[in-house]
Formats: C-alpha cells, structure tokens, sequence
C-alpha cells in the first residue's frame, strides 16, 4: 500500500511542470493598425491617433508603437478633410481645415499605410443633447432639495455659486436632459478639475496604496438615461472641489466598445475570474481601435467636505 | 388497410393479456433493515422466463402468469437473494410484499457489505451512474463530503475549480444538468458560493445521475439529470446519526410513528463565532453561516395507498459591513414542500401524485460609498405531477405521466435608488410523457418513449423521443445504446468559477428554447459480483444555445431575453468513457478515464469562430479507492485532467477610453479560450477509524485534500501597468487538512 501510494505521488509531481515565459500569451497578433478617433458634435473634427499592436511579450512604448507617414483623410457628407501628420508627436494627425463635427451626420475614416494596408471607418453622430436641469434630491423622498445653475446660466462661474456647493455624500445629484434622443446608450463622466485637493473617502478597510489609486477622472458603463434622468452615484467622487459632471449620447461604435471593453467598467453582469477578457467590439475594417462619436453636455459644481 | 390492421394486432398483442385465467403477483418490496423501498429490484420467475422491476416506490407487478406452482426469484445486488415457491389459481391478485435483508459479504476476516439499490437501471439505461450514500461518506473532501464533489469524480463529468460544486456533465454546463431533490427541482443546490452543495450526506437515501440520454420520464435540460432521494425513515426502530466536521454540526433523526415513518435532519455551519473573533481584532472579515433542513413523512393509508410529505429549506447568509457607508450582503436559498400520494388503482396500474412547491431566492443588496445597488431573483415553481406504471404484461411496463409548472420569476436589479432592470414572469409550462419498457426477448431491453411539453413563454411546443436499448451479448455482458432530444426553456446566469447568487431566467418569446440530440452507444461487462468494467461513447449536437451575455447593458425597462444572452449558438459534445470498479472486498474503488471534445459557436462571440468552453478537457483520470483493514479505512482519490482552456492575450497596444479620455495600455485578448492552464492534478488521502461511542457505531476521520498541495492554476490576468505585460495566474487550494467524527445509534 505505502509503496503504491509513493509511486503515484511520484508519478504525479512529474508530471507538473513549470511555466515557461511566454507561455501564457495566445497566438501574436503584433502589427495590427490601432486607430483612435473620438468625434464630438459642435467641437472641431479630432486628430487622427494611428498605432499598431506590439507583442505581448515585448516593452511596449509610444514610440515604437506609433505608424507614421500614413495618408488620412474623413469624409463628412461630400466633403474630404485631409490629414497631415503632427511632425511633434508621430502617429498623430490632424486636420487640413477647422471644420465642426455636425450632429446626426455620417463620417468616414481611410487611411491608407505605407506599406498598403487600407484601414476604414464610419460612424453617424448623434443629435444634440441638452442639460436643462440639475437638481439635488432627498435620498430619502427622491424630491428635489435645490436646482443648481448651469452653464448656460454662469458659465465657469457656476463653480462658485451657492446653489452649486453640495456637501459630500449628502443628497443625490441628477441631471434632466431636454428629450431622449435616438442613440443605443448614454455614458456618464465625471472630472474633478482641482490638482490636489483633499481625498474624501475615509475608509478604514483601505489601505494607502488603494487611496492613491483613486483617481480624478472616471467613467459609467452604458446607460440609458430613462424619463431624461441621470443620477450622479457617490462612489464616483472620491476628492473634494470642483467637479464637471458630462452625459456623452454615444453612437453605436462607442457603444459597442465600451460594452465589450475588458479594461472598462464592463456591462451588467459577468466579469469575473477571467470570463470578460475578451475581445472588445472594434467596428474597423481593417485594423482595431475606436472611430466613434457623441454629442455630450456637462455641469459643473464643487463637492465640500 | 393493412397498416391500420397492423396497428390493431399491435395494440392487442400489447394490451391484451396473452393467457386467459391468468394470474397476477405484485406488490411492494422494501429494505427489512430499515422498510425502505427498493426500487429496480429483480422479480423473475425462471421456469416461465417471466419477470420484472419495482418501480420508483418499490412497486412490482407480473401479469400473465399461468395458475399452479412457480418459483420465485427476488434479487437485488447487495442484498439476499430469497427464492420462494407460490401457488397462484386462476384469475387470482396475488398481493406479496417482501423485505431483502442486506447481504453481508465474508471476504477472509472482512465483512463488506454493498447495497447498491439502483443496479438494474445501471444494466439497463446508457449514461447512468449510481453513488452509494456510504461511498460518498467515505471519499476525502475538503470539510466534510459532499454529494456534488464527490460525483466530480466519475467519469465524464468536471469541476470547474477548488471551489466549485458544480456539475459539468459530458460537455454541457451547470444549467444543462437538472438536478432533483426528492422529484422537485432545486435550482441553487449550492452553499458556500458553491463550495458545498445543499445536500445534507445522512439524509440521502440513493443518488442516480443520468449523464446523458435520460429517459422521457424527465425533461428541461439539455443535458443529465441528477435525481437525488432522501431517506425516508426507519420504519423499525428510531435511531440516528451526524456528525461534527471543521465547519458544520449536522444531526439526523429518524423512527417509525403510525403506519410509516419520519426522518428529520438539520446541518449548520459554525464558523460565526470564529469570524466573530476575528472581526473583533481588528480584520476585516464577513459575518457567514449556512443551514440546510431536511423533512420527510410518510403514512401507509391502506394496502393501496400511501402518503409521503418532505420539505426541504436552506439559506445562505453573508454579510461583510466594511464601513458605514461601504457594505455587502448576500442571502440565497431554496425551499421545497413536497405532497406525494402513492395509489394502487389494480393490481396492474400504479399511480403516484405529487404536488410540489419550491422556491429559490436570492437577493444581493451593497453600498459602495455611500452609493446603494440592490440585485434581487426568485423562482416559484409549484408544480403538479402524475405518474403512472401500467403492467400490461410481464414484458411491458408502460409508464406514462403529466405535468403541469406555474412559474414565477423576478428580477429587479436597482442602481443609485433607481430600478436598472424589472423582469416579471409567469409562465406555465405543461408536460406529458408516455414511455414502454418491453423485455423484447430475454436478452433485448428496450425502453420507448416520447415526450410533450408546451411553454407558454413564446408558446414553445416540443416533441422529445427518446429510446434506449440494453442488449446482452453474453452473460454479464452488455451493449447499451440510447438516444433522444431534449430542450431548456430556463436558463441559468452564473459564472464559470463559482456558484452563489446564480439567477434563473426563462427565455421569453425573443429566444429559441435550446436544443440537444444526444446518442450514446456502451459496452458494459460485469466480470464478476467484484468487477465491473465499461466503456461507453457520446455525441451530443446542440443548437438554439443561449449564453449570458458579459457585455449586456442591464439598463432597461422592458429587458427581453435576447438583450441578456447571446443566442443562435450551435455546439457538440462528444466523448469517450471507459470505467473499471471493484466493488467488493477489502479494496473497492474505481477508476475512471474520459477522452472528450467540446465546442460552441455564437455569431456574436469570438468573431463567429467555434471555441471550446473554459470546462473543455481532452483527458480526464480519477481514482477513487478505499482499503478496509479491521477498525480502519483507508482512502485515496487521484484526479488527473486537461489545462481548462482560456483567453489568452495575443499583442498590447494603447487607445484612449473614449468618456474620459485616459490613455490606456491594454492587452488585445487573442481568440476566445483559444490557450491552456496546466494540467489540473490533485491527491487526496483519508483515514477513518470505527469506535463505539456510549454504546452507538462511531467514526474519527482525518482527511487531507491536495497531499502533495499542488496549486492547480485557476485563471490569468494581465497586467498592463508596466511596459512589460505581465500575466498573473491565479490558483486554487494548496493542501487543506480537514478532520471530524460521524456517529451513529
């Protein structure tokens, strides 16, 4: 008995073998076009971010990484916007001509690479989206405390008017756009504008290392924003000061990509244990990377401490 | 019209006795050790060639018998044959019920006593398993044993992880299993985020697992079938048994009361005290305990008739409060109320009637800063079931049944004080089935079935044929072969590394109901009463696969069930098993190989390229063996299997997250599964000791999971913060030592 139990342990520590380096990444993919291109309605057309994909194994830089000398060009409607590329910073394009992004208008990405490969996009912006209220509600009751100002009231002023000073943690803030318009989700961001101010999470579980992973920008996973509502979660502000708060009306590609996106916020469910790293949703042919548009709205307030 | 005249003689030759004045012998045969039933028990009446099975309630029946002196041959491997002389007149219902005495088996100084109560249904149907309670009792397992773990062992079937109790049967998932406690489903047989299952090991009477190919009798998943039977009682004498593991105390009780019988057990965990302890030093660790309960009554209203009432209730509860405005709790559980009414209408028509409730809830309520999320789901089946055998001949027993499910489902996940998700339904489904076990010859068995089922969600109507042939080539020895098609109108959302919180979801007229065809053709040898050797194929096509969509938006008023799954999915599961047992002696045990493939194909996923399930393994050995020597037994189970697969990442590139405009560095995930984990291999040993305890059987166990403490990889991650991309494995339980005490009076 004790030497048959002996010769499978034996039989069983053979067979365990170490990982080699190397050995957990898939079948390379290196050197596909990696586009960037992120439409705003009303701002100016973007600049053209062109890349390509290096090896999981080797260091990965900007620079190495960067695809330069490409011929770029976005067609909106009949016209033909050319890109040159930025000779400060390569793999960065930017535009012949300073043309606006129109709303519910179809875009059209080519690129054409040195080497031939023709990489292709197109994305339909969105209609205009408005903010037209911003109210602190009771968590409680859900009614509202106070209507804060907006923009279009103060403009940047709107930081320092008493209506818009909120005390952490106190009250739910939501924004009320003007209509619903037709676009698959909504994306909310939040930005706080200060450099250092004070870090209001006070948790006693955390750890230093995991406050100073807070960061000062974050980002929603799709959402729909029903009956024009979009609530502000707490969870989303960890640091005292000004704040601007935006609903992005996103089109079906940024849609698409923030769903499917691994290293996002992901959707609704899943997620866990390896089961969302999978491949995002790119809608290029081509290459990968994003070609999308939104039409966005923002407010601003400062969060006390 | 020759084919209708065809049918007629068909239907005669069917349901017409075939001798005039004929006899019938029926009646109920129980365990004389504890007057438990006994299903699948041989009744054969040599000299006539005639005989057949008790049924599910240890119910048999043999018409046709010519009036005078038979023989009579009872038999039931692991319990004494008896052999008796009856004399049957003309016309007569003979009612003769039989208690088997348990045979205790003398193998030089060691007595082995085996009871393998479904043994005839293993000679008869492809794909099935049976696990003895006291086998399951005996394996080495991680706390105490368990039910779930410890079918992870046979051939054919994977665990997902350390951690998971769940069944991954013949290439199919979790929710492609069906599994029945007592004929009603529990839809989250799982406690501890599914480390244990919810089957209480002293309450369980008989454990068949049909891995594939099951017959019309069930139906509502695409896969296997677990049926799982409690103890009904002693019915001779009170007495009881339980146990005191590292985590839980369980207690079983069990005696006669009027004309039948009741049995009560109760487990519960008692970690609260220790986590109690350590939350009051300062760590920040969860409040957790499970409990499960388990009831079962039983009344003889008659000679005919006969009551049995069984509940079964489990929760799970935890909650971690990490601050004031930061907490997690999670609560989930199942409830079972059982009715069933057994009913001889005649000597050849046996009825059983069930009206079952069961309940499955599980509510997730968090606040993350301040920011409150609320995930809640329930399932409501109460369900109404009538089964009938009809003994329409010694070599034809027609079973056929009806069921009707009302179903409630609710799912409601609220965000930030806003409801995201509000799914309510109330479908119904309706099943009928009707299915012939014909002895077509003494060496031929077939079993010829077709079922029904009508869902009102989508208005979903299904035919299901289902066949299965037992044919034996020579003594001992069998070719078994099966097939039939099978469909799933619910679908379960879990993940893939452990079960907690699962949600059931019925697919709603947006989704094709999923489909299989299953075949399987076997060779079954019993070499001798010690060995048992087989081998058996599987092909399962699938289509109409649903599967949880990862990247759903849960945002919307009026969610269907093609927003939450990626559907159209295709897929097929094929294998190979081979399976040797020595089931008696000093050393009984088995081993077990399975060579498998399995694949799916989603137009939405991995780019429209088939890709294997994480839970695709191409080889998979397990032994399991114990050694009895005097006062102790020694076990061993070895599990050897291929790297789970998965995605691994193909290049590294940058792009910005488009809200906020971060420069990202990201891995670009290479094709979906498309890469292996290392070889998933683990030892487990374990010792127990027989004492007497105050005058009652006791039992010392140490067991040791994980001997040589292996640390099987569980999954990667990849991490781009640095230039260098680095995946991390993560991986599962190094050795755990576990020790206990089982008792019994």
């Amino acid at each position: 008995m004790t030497h048959y139990l002996a010769w499978i342990i034996a039989l069983f520590c053979a067979c365990a073998a170490d990982r080699q380096p190397g050995e957990l990444f898939g079948p390379l993919e290196d050197d596909l076009v990696v586009v960037d291109v992120q439409l705003i309605v009303d701002a100016p057309l973007p600049p053209v971010h062109l890349s390509r994909t290096l090896a999981p194994g080797t260091t990965y830089t900007a620079a190495a990484a960067a695809l330069s000398g490409a011929v770029v060009a976005i067609r909106q409607a009949d016209q033909i916007i050319d890109y040159t590329e930025d000779p400060e910073d390569p793999g960065r394009y930017l535009p012949t001509a300073s043309v606006a992004t129109l709303p519910a208008t179809l875009y059209r990405l080519e690129v054409l690479l040195t080497d031939g490969r023709q990489v292709k996009a197109q994305t339909h912006t969105p209609d205009r989206l408005q903010i037209t209220q911003l109210l602190l509600l009771d968590e409680e009751t859900l009614l509202p405390r106070r209507e804060l100002k907006l923009f279009a009231e103060l403009g940047e002023a709107v930081y320092y008017a008493p209506e818009n000073q909120i005390f952490y943690q106190q009250g739910l803030l939501e924004a009320r756009v003007a209509e619903e318009i037709d676009i698959p989700a909504y994306q909310l961001a939040i930005f706080n504008l200060e450099e250092d101010s004070a870090l209001l999470i006070d948790a006693d579980f955390l750890e230093e290392d995991d406050l100073a992973e807070f960061e000062r920008k974050g980002a929603s996973p799709p959402l729909a924003v029903r009956k024009g509502q979009a609530r502000l979660p707490w969870f989303a502000v960890a640091f005292a000061g000004r704040h601007k708060f935006k609903i992005y009306a996103v089109d079906e590609n940024w849609y698409d990509f923030i769903r499917t996106d691994p290293d996002g916020n992901g959707g609704g469910f899943g997620g866990l244990l390896g089961d969302q790293f999978q491949r995002p949703t790119f809608n290029i042919e081509g290459g990968i990377g994003l070609f999308a548009s939104a039409s966005v709205d923002s407010v601003g307030f400062t969060v006390l401490p | 019209m020759p084919g209708t005249k065809l049918l007629y003689t068909a239907l005669l030759a069917v349901f017409v006795p075939a001798i005039l004045n004929a006899a019938t012998l029926n009646g109920f045969i129980k365990d004389a050790s504890d007057g438990e039933s006994l299903p699948n028990t041989t009744i054969a009446l040599p000299a006539l060639k005639m005989g057949t099975l008790s049924n599910a309630s240890g119910y048999y029946a043999i018409t046709g018998l010519p009036p005078g002196r038979h023989v009579v041959v009872i038999s039931h491997i692991g319990y004494r044959t008896q052999l008796d002389t009856l004399d049957l007149i003309a016309d007569q219902a003979l009612r003769w019920n039989i208690n088997l005495s348990v045979e205790s088996i003398r193998l030089q100084e060691e007595t082995v006593i085996i009871a393998d109560r479904l043994g005839e249904e293993f000679r008869q149907q492809t794909g099935f398993s049976v696990l003895q309670a006291q086998d399951m009792q005996q394996m080495p397992a991680v706390g105490e044993s368990d039910l779930l773990r410890s079918l992870q062992l046979l051939p054919g079937i994977q665990a997902a992880s350390d951690i998971s109790s769940g069944l991954y049967v013949r290439g199919g998932g979790p929710d492609q299993t069906r599994i029945l406690l007592d004929q009603v489903p529990l839809y989250n047989p799982s406690h501890a985020f599914g480390f244990f299952s919810t089957f209480n090991p002293d309450a369980i009477k008989d454990v068949s697992l049909y891995k594939g190919v099951y017959p019309a009798a069930y139906g509502g998943n695409l896969g296997a079938l677990l049926d799982v039977q409690n103890r009904e009682g002693n019915r001779q004498t009170l007495s009881g048994r339980g146990g005191l593991s590292l985590i839980s105390g369980r207690l079983l009780l069990e005696g006669p009361i009027g004309t039948g019988a009741w049995m009560l057990s109760g487990r519960r965990t008692y970690l609260d005290p220790v986590l109690s302890a350590v939350r009051a030093s300062g760590a920040n660790v969860p409040s957790y305990y499970f409990y499960d309960f388990n009831g079962k009554f039983s009344q003889r209203l008659g000679p005919s008739d006969e009551l049995v009432i069984s509940t079964y209730f489990g929760q799970d509860v935890l909650d971690f409060d990490l601050d004031a405005e930061t907490f997690f709790a999670l609560n989930w559980g199942n409830r079972t109320l059982t009715g069933r009414w057994s009913h001889l209408f005649s000597p050849t028509l046996f009825g059983r009637f069930i009206a079952a409730f069961s309940t499955y809830e599980s509510d997730t309520s968090l606040s993350f800063f301040d920011t409150p999320v609320l995930f809640d789901n329930s399932v409501r089946d109460l369900s109404f079931k009538a089964d009938f055998d009809y003994y329409v001949q010694a070599d034809h027993t027609i079973a056929a049944g009806l069921l009707l499910t009302d179903y409630k489902f609710t799912f409601r996940q609220t965000f930030n004080q806003r409801q995201q998700l509000d799914l309510n339904q109330e479908p119904w489904l309706m099943a009928a089935y009707v299915q012939d076990d014909w002895q077509a010859t003494p060496l031929m068995h077939l079993r010829l079935g077709s079922r029904f089922s009508y869902f009102t969600a989508g208005q979903r109507l299904s035919l299901e044929p289902r066949f299965s042939l037992s044919y034996e080539l020579q003594p001992g020895l069998r070719l078994k072969t099966g097939g039939g098609v099978y469909h799933q109108y619910l679908q379960l959302v879990t993940t893939e590394g452990f079960s907690g919180g699962d949600y059931w979801l019925p697919l709603d007229a947006s989704v094709k109901p999923s489909r299989s065809y299953q075949t399987a053709l076997g060779l079954d040898w019993e070499v001798s009463s010690r060995y048992r050797l087989s081998a058996e194929t599987y092909y399962t096509d699938m289509d109409q696969l649903a599967l949880l969509d990862n990247n759903t938006v849960a945002d919307s008023e009026e969610t269907r069930s093609t927003d939450l799954f990626v559907t159209d999915g295709t897929g097929y599961a094929a294998g190979l098993e081979l399976f040797a047992e020595r089931r008696l002696g000093r050393l009984r045990g088995w081993l077990g190989y399975t060579l498998g493939w399995t694949r799916r194909q989603f137009p939405e996923l991995n780019r429209g390229r088939t890709f294997p399930p994480k839970y695709d393994r191409r080889h998979d050995i397990s032994l399991n063996s114990s050694y009895r020597q005097s006062k102790w037994t020694w076990n061993l189970s070895l599990v050897y299997a291929t790297g789970q697969a998965f995605t691994p990442a193909g290049a590294r590139y940058t792009l910005r997250a488009p809200a906020t405009g971060l420069f990202t560095d990201r891995a670009l995930p290479a094709d979906r599964n498309s890469a292996r984990l290392l070889p998933y291999h683990r030892l487990d040993v374990g010792a127990r000791r027989a004492f007497g305890l105050w005058g009652s059987e006791a039992e010392f166990y140490l067991q040791i999971f994980n001997l040589y403490s292996r640390r099987n990889e569980w999954f990667v991650q990849y991490d781009t913060d640095e230039p260098e991309t680095d995946p991390k494995v993560v991986k599962m339980l190094p050795i755990v030592p576990t020790f206990g005490l089982d008792f019994k009076f």
